[in-house]
């Protein structure tokens, strides 16, 4: 059997509220929010904390492969595939290769990854699909339609989740939105026509056809989660083969979230997993110069898999961007922050380690554990004797103070000495607090990479800690 | 084997300048002033000197003016002996006149020179110290952080142990302040009232803009010779009883360390018990009559109380409250106004503090000299707390 055999979501924790969209542009109403990245994050690191949302850290190095699904990935010339696979630290001969340039990539990158592992060329796989700052411009008829997360998919052939049983892809141009090599806002042009003669008619041919070919009828399906560009075309779809919208129907989501880009169609079926039973079917589609169709049945092993942060809490523990001059500045529509820092690329490689991987170094003399690139231990003043260790991402505040000067969207920043669970300290920024007030010693915090600048126009990831809401 | 330093070394002439926005003083005028006051005062020009020790912590704007010893030559006219840049973050100044006192005692030098300067205001602020810590160093390591943040962390630490509060803090730099209003080389000479105090904005929480202190320029200097050479140079020397430099971790460790409590500077504990046991000093706060000490941020003078072993572990805060430590008080600490009131050019400021020493140990201050000061102490501590030195003077 090959097929999904862990998943995870990641949203962010911020929203922009439609009503505050329309009232810095003096409308009236709005309903809805959407996700919006925190300043210091963007489609690589949100990919990797939907991997760590996924899998647990032993589990993650032993994948063979990361492919990384995205239309806003950081670099145009550059793998995020391969520095995320170097932060999780996967083996150097795993394959990394990113997939982009549209909202269909997410699935495209799951199937490529199942017929890879199918094929017998790899055991395991890691399928990321992220999107950050697909942006309407400011003022725009979508500002609040698009927002930012991820999903991790982990394929292989043991303990397997959701079985793909078939798939159906069809390609078809039709320019519906578009951005090209160097735009900072989504385009498109007309409305109704991509509505109509996108959509309703590609996902109309890609579904009638998968069912055709199947003989599925719309009925055996217990879960049905297709993407869509808006809520009234999803509905609309999903009426036009009579999908029950009580039962059968994943919500398109697009009202709580914003549609989340390539990620989309993979954060609907994370959300759908909930409650699904052995047995069950799910269709799956997604959208974009085309569509991906694929089927699943679930396993018996999918009830018993544990998410690691379940896509409820994700969904629930928000918090509003308090304006939309925050909104402006979360996403670079203007400068808040320092364009020259100090930087070295051979620092960076050949620290990566201790600071891009988070490994410690513990001491085979005397046990002590450093989480900086040191060659003789402070403690038996031994040389070389630190060896390799996978740090526990969680800790607790040890101390801190909190920083007005330093240039941020978010001011102040807070800065904590943390104490790693099971040893090690570190040193870093904390992230995802717009409220200093929560900030106590004795805190528990969690590790996740985010970006802290662009020094030599190169995004610089390293390792901050946030507040563990609940 | 150890070198003893008490009453070996004596201070035969000390100069300073303004501590101020020096718009209208260069590096190198600076330096020139400070040290022609110093030779002044010791009946030497340049050509007397033959060993000199030059304390800038950070090198200019230009990139170059504070590298070398060369940059004390050039302004001050000394040429054709060994001269030394000595850099070592805030203890910059104290490690250049331990370094002048080792030539001597060491024999190879008659009569040297330790000189600090730092010309900071050729830059605004922002692009000075601050940039320094936000922009230029590692590209992860400490980012984020400010020079008031490094020590804000202890701040944050001692409150959480000990119920230190913020108001404690905020005492330090209403005395240090009140101190200033009368010394004529500092850069603030106004009493600031605790509410203003208490009231004004975070720099790094819990470090406030009025217990921080400003981006200064300044110049000192003071001319060494061995104590029996003392009286051929100035009849008003003063002995030097000990120097102590410990340098206890390192820039990044200290953050890292899971042995570090952040609650004490352990180099500053280190030197005190050292230069106390070479001093021979064994209840400082009845043998010490004047401490000029690090206050960079005013949390830092209430940790060091403690350190020094003026009052016990967590009980810094009594001390402040108690007025122990104001003009008045049984161990004035920052007299001068402290970092707070003077400025703190770094290279400069432990060499300024020993001339604010000198001068009461000489009785020559005038109005806010402290009454019978015969033993005096000069502290600083720096480089993520990491460094500190210490020097005890003493009244022949």
């Amino acid at each position: 059997m090959i097929g999904i055999a862990a998943y995870g979501a990641y949203l962010p924790r911020y929203r922009l509220a439609a009503r505050m969209i329309n009232e810095a542009w003096g409308r009236p109403g709005g309903r809805g929010e959407k996700v919006v990245g925190y300043f210091d994050e963007d489609s690589l690191t949100m990919g990797l904390s939907a991997v760590y949302h996924c899998l647990l850290g032993d589990s993650i190095e032993k994948a063979e492969a990361l492919y990384f699904a995205s239309t806003t990935a950081p670099f145009k010339e550059k793998l995020a595939s391969t520095e995320m696979a170097m932060i999780l630290n996967l083996s150097p001969e795993a394959r990394t290769l990113d997939i982009g340039h549209s909202l269909r990539s997410g699935t495209s990158a799951l199937l490529a990854a199942i017929e890879t592992v199918k094929a017998g060329s790899l055991d395991s796989a890691l399928v990321v699909a992220s999107d950050c700052g697909r942006l309407e411009i400011p003022g725009g008829f979508n500002e609040a339609a698009w927002g930012d997360g991820a999903a991790a998919l982990a394929i292989g052939r043991e303990n397997v989740l959701l079985n793909l049983l078939h798939h159906y892809c069809y390609s078809d141009e039709l320019t519906h939105f578009w951005r090209r090599a160097d735009d900072r806002y989504v385009k498109y042009e007309d409305i109704r026509f991509p509505q109509v003669m996108g959509y309703a008619r590609i996902m109309e041919s890609s579904i009638g056809n998968i069912l055709k070919e199947t003989q599925y009828k719309p009925a055996d399906f217990a879960k049905v989660v297709v993407d869509a560009p808006d809520i009234r075309s999803h509905q609309a779809l999903m009426r036009k083969f009579g999908f029950d919208s009580e039962t059968q129907v994943q919500d398109s989501l697009l009202g709580v979230t914003g549609s989340l880009g390539t990620a989309h169609p993979l954060v609907m079926l994370v959300a759908a997993l909930q409650g699904v039973k052995p047995g069950d079917k799910i269709l799956l589609a997604s959208y974009g110069d085309g569509s991906d169709v694929l089927i699943f049945e679930a396993t018996d092993a999918l009830p018993e898999f544990q998410e690691q942060d379940g896509f409820n809490a994700l969904l629930d523990r928000k918090e509003l961007i308090s304006s939309y001059t925050k909104y402006l500045a979360f996403t670079k529509t203007f400068e808040t922050e320092f364009q020259d820092y100090y930087s070295s690329i051979s620092a960076f490689f050949r620290e990566r380690d201790r600071f891009s991987r988070l490994l410690g170094g513990k001491c085979r003399n005397c046990g002590y554990i450093t989480t900086l690139a040191l060659r003789v231990c402070p403690n038996c003043r031994k040389k070389d004797q630190f060896e390799n260790m996978r740090l526990a991402r969680r800790g607790v505040v040890f101390t801190f103070t909190q920083e007005w000067y330093y240039p941020s969207p978010e001011p102040p920043t807070t800065l904590a000495v943390i104490d790693l669970e099971g040893g090690g300290r570190v040193y870093c920024q904390m992230t995802d607090c717009s409220d200093p007030g929560i900030v106590k010693i004795g805190m528990p915090v969690e590790m996740t990479v985010r970006k802290y600048h662009e020094a030599l126009d190169l995004p610089h990831y390293y390792w901050k800690c946030k507040p563990i809401y609940t | 084997m150890s070198v003893d330093f008490k009453d070996k070394i004596a201070i035969v002439g000390a100069g300073c300048t303004r501590f101020a926005e020096n718009f209208d003083m260069s590096y190198g005028d600076m330096l020139a002033e400070a040290c022609f006051e110093a030779f002044e005062e010791a009946g030497v020009g340049p050509e007397g000197i033959d060993g000199a020790w030059l304390s800038t912590a950070f090198v200019d704007g230009s990139g170059m003016k504070g590298r070398s010893g060369m940059d004390l030559a050039e302004p001050v006219g000394l040429f054709d002996i060994p001269i030394t840049r000595v850099s070592n973050f805030c203890a910059s100044g104290g490690n250049a006149f331990r370094e002048a006192c080792l030539g001597l005692l060491s024999g190879v030098n008659d009569v040297v020179l330790a000189a600090g300067v730092e010309k900071q205001r050729d830059r605004p602020p922002q692009k000075s110290l601050v940039k320094m810590m936000v922009v230029a160093q590692h590209q992860f390591l400490q980012k984020g952080e400010t020079a008031a943040g490094q020590f804000a962390v202890y701040a944050t630490r001692h409150m959480e142990k000990y119920g230190t509060k913020l108001e404690h803090f905020c005492m330090v730099s209403h005395k240090n302040h009140k101190h200033g209003v009368k010394n004529p080389i500092a850069q603030y000479r106004q009493e600031i009232p605790m509410e203003t105090i208490l009231k004004s904005s975070m720099v790094a929480y819990p470090i406030n803009l009025l217990c921080s202190c400003p981006t200064t320029d300044g110049a000192a200097a003071v001319v060494l010779v061995r104590a029996e050479d003392a009286k051929n140079f100035n009849k008003d020397y003063i002995l030097v009883k000990a120097q102590e430099l410990i340098v206890n971790s390192g820039w990044d460790l200290p953050f890292f360390d899971p042995r570090y409590d952040f609650s004490h500077f352990p180099s500053t504990r280190l030197a005190a018990q050292r230069a106390y046991g070479m001093a021979g000093i064994k209840d400082p706060v009845n043998e010490i009559d004047m401490a000029e000490v690090h206050d960079c941020f005013a949390p830092v003078e209430l940790i060091v109380y403690e350190d020094l072993g003026f009052c016990k572990e967590g009980e810094g805060k009594y001390f402040i409250e108690e007025g122990r430590s104001t003009a008045e008080g049984d161990l004035p600490v920052n007299i001068s106004g402290g970092l707070e009131s003077c400025g703190h050019p770094v290279g400069a400021s432990g060499i300024r503090m020993i001339f604010e020493i000198t001068r009461h140990l000489q009785g020559k201050v005038g109005e806010r000299q402290v009454k019978n000061a015969k033993i005096g102490l000069a502290h600083n501590i720096g480089g993520p707390c990491a460094i500190t030195s210490l020097t005890i003077l003493g009244a022949p």
